[in-house]
């Protein structure tokens, strides 16, 4: 019966409950007490009846055949039989419910390099409200040519997370913006709405470990769009891309795109 | 009656033609943002961890693993595994 368990979850504010914050520290405290190893990341294996059994430290657990070895051999000394799953698999990655009004977005970054840290992409969801979205375009149809500076709070909101994999064991934001720019110009209008073009800028600080100050500088250029209906106040597409950038001075790439409300629905919303 | 009918039917094509929003046709940047924006998309691959039935939370697998005698996979981590930051 597999579960994962982020200790942000199971802390006093975590979302998860006390209860079940509680049994996580009972297996920890178990498995160390009767040497089977422990750790704040760590693989535990219980017996059906939630007694310990055994164990794997991060880097075991992360080879593949290590990790099957010892899930063969659990199966095998518990006469465990194959059946379907008892919890139906779903994505782990879902927007957070939103207030209706708000405008839901999803970034993907990830390197453009292979090896440790970079075998997946990351992602994050990220919600605007009415009041912030509606900043983003003119209250009145804009002449093509028409052009606008994003406000900065905004913009910061928008690419704060425009990096590929780091260490990320909280939510505490460790940037140190040095620049960070939208700029959006109107390409093009025709039946109530207008597409704008977005030029970015982005140079920002973000250590790669959390504590452990260093300057993981990211150099990112941005293009994007816009489409939007200024009368009826309405975001129909908004897109934010990296043209070049850098972290540490290794490319990645990072996607921010407005998800639609048939999108949404999809995902249960 | 017919013409009950088809004034419903002018109706509804009325009310529909008046919901129906405008959308400017893609361009050259939209359709090279968009290429973009889908070749950064997460793979089936990068999503793997999709394939497994994960109980919410430790409470609820030791619940079903008394249920169904199988053994529970316990993985403690720090940040957020559902975003691949963490």
């Amino acid at each position: 019966m597999p579960v994962y368990v982020s200790d942000s979850n199971t802390g006093p504010f975590g979302p998860q409950s006390i209860e079940a914050g509680a049994e996580v520290r009972r297996i920890y405290g178990d498995f160390l007490n009767r040497r089977l190893g422990a750790g704040s990341v760590h693989l535990y294996i219980l017996k059906p009846d939630g007694s310990s059994l055994t164990g794997l430290g991060p880097i075991e657990a992360a080879q593949p055949n290590t990790l099957k070895h010892l899930l063969t051999e659990v199966i095998g000394a518990l006469g465990t039989q194959p059946g379907a799953p008892a919890v139906a698999p779903r994505p782990q990655s879902v927007p957070p419910k939103s207030d209706s009004g708000g405008l839901v977005l999803h970034l993907v970054a990830r390197s453009a390099s292979g090896g440790n840290w970079h075998e997946f992409p990351s992602e994050n969801w990220l919600i605007l409200s009415r009041p912030e979205w509606t900043q983003l375009f003119p209250r009145e149809m804009p002449q093509t040519g028409a052009s606008w500076q994003l406000d900065p709070i905004l913009t910061r909101k928008l690419l704060g997370r425009f990096y590929p994999q780091t260490e990320e064991t909280t939510n505490q934001d460790r940037n140190r913006v040095d620049e960070a720019s939208l700029r959006l110009t109107v390409t093009a209008t025709g039946a109530g709405v207008a597409r704008a073009r977005i030029d970015g800028r982005l140079r920002m600080k973000h250590s790669f470990y959390p504590g452990k100050d260093s300057e993981d500088d990211v150099d990112a250029t941005l293009l994007g769009f816009l489409d939007f209906d200024p009368t009826n106040q309405r975001i129909q597409r908004l897109r934010i891309t990296t043209e070049r950038a850098t972290y540490k001075n290794e490319a990645f790439g990072a996607a921010l795109r407005s998800v639609s409300a048939e999108t949404l629905e999809a995902l249960g919303h | 009656m017919r013409s009950v009918r088809v004034l419903s039917a002018l109706t509804v094509a009325l009310a529909g033609a008046a919901a129906a929003e405008n959308f400017l046709s893609d361009d050259k940047l939209v359709s090279h943002v968009e290429k973009r924006v889908h070749e950064l998309q997460p793979t089936r691959d990068d999503r793997k961890l999709d394939l497994i039935g994960w109980a919410p939370d430790i409470l609820v697998a030791e619940k079903l693993a008394r249920a169904s005698s199988r053994p529970v996979f316990l993985f403690t981590y720090a940040g957020d595994i559902a975003t691949g930051r963490c």
